[in-house]
């Protein structure tokens, strides 16, 4: 019973590191979709030839997100 | 205008005659220059992002003991996709806020952040003075400076702040007024 109760400052630590990669991740993804969406509509605004790049980049960014916010589920522990 | 001999690349900060359409865009209308702020004014946010990289290297020589292989992988994949972010954010902007200068009117396109648009128009017939600031040691060496546009009645004043070539611009927009 006692095991159970002690928890180290190590444990302690990566709890703190679990929560903390979930809520920036989490965060991370949001300003990622807001970032799509508003470049979506600054590309429509000023359409230059070179345009399909930026949304390019910003498709990226938001799988990156993703990929960080499952890993943040799944590879964090 | 030299339309042969000039720089029309959309990834310049003074294009002329460039390949660009605009909301709200007349059917007669084109646009003559295009003006984003001069690269070297974009500078803070590039040493930022290299500073940065050298903070994150740096700390990779003292966080694997305490964080264990899958945690420090993690902690390097999310500061590497901040990092990019920031240099991605700051280009976005510094390349939707433009000056554009039509044969018809001046337009001042800004975005504030992600979720703010303003755009300040001014017709050409309008324009009624033009001032150009340039001062200290940067702007005189790399020919960058602030461009204010006073226009007549109620239309909006215009200023291009920290745009390449400003006594260049003023000229322009001279000429296109003695043309219209």
């Amino acid at each position: 019973m006692d095991s159970l109760l002690i928890i180290d400052n190590r444990q302690i630590i990566f709890l703190f590191f679990k929560v903390f990669s979930l809520a920036f991740s989490f965060v991370y993804l949001i300003f990622s979709v807001v970032s799509f969406q508003q470049i979506k509509i600054m590309s429509k605004t000023i359409r230059v030839e070179k345009s399909e790049i930026l949304i390019v980049v910003s498709i990226i960014q938001l799988m990156i997100s993703i990929f960080l916010f499952f890993m943040a589920i799944f590879f964090v522990t | 205008m030299g339309k042969n001999n000039v720089n029309n690349q959309i990834f310049n900060s003074f294009c002329l005659h460039p390949n660009i359409c605009f909301n709200d865009q007349d059917v007669d209308e084109y646009p003559i220059l295009v003006l984003r702020a001069h690269p070297i004014t974009q500078l803070p946010w590039l040493f930022n992002s290299f500073f940065l990289m050298i903070f994150i290297l740096f700390l990779n020589f003292f966080l694997p003991r305490y964080l264990g292989f899958y945690r420090f992988v993690f902690f390097n994949f999310f500061a590497l996709a901040l990092i990019f972010s920031y240099l991605y954010f700051n280009f976005i902007n510094w390349f939707f806020n433009v000056g554009i200068i039509t044969n018809k009117r001046i337009l001042d396109v800004d975005f504030y952040g992600l979720m703010y648009r303003e755009t300040t128009i001014a017709m050409l017939s309008k324009v009624e003075d033009i001032t150009v600031k340039v001062g200290g040691f940067f702007y005189s060496f790399f020919d960058y400076g602030n461009l204010f546009i006073q226009t007549a009645g109620k239309e909006a004043n215009i200023e291009f702040i920290n745009i390449p070539k400003p006594q260049k611009v003023a000229k322009i927009i001279n000429q296109l007024l003695k043309n219209g």
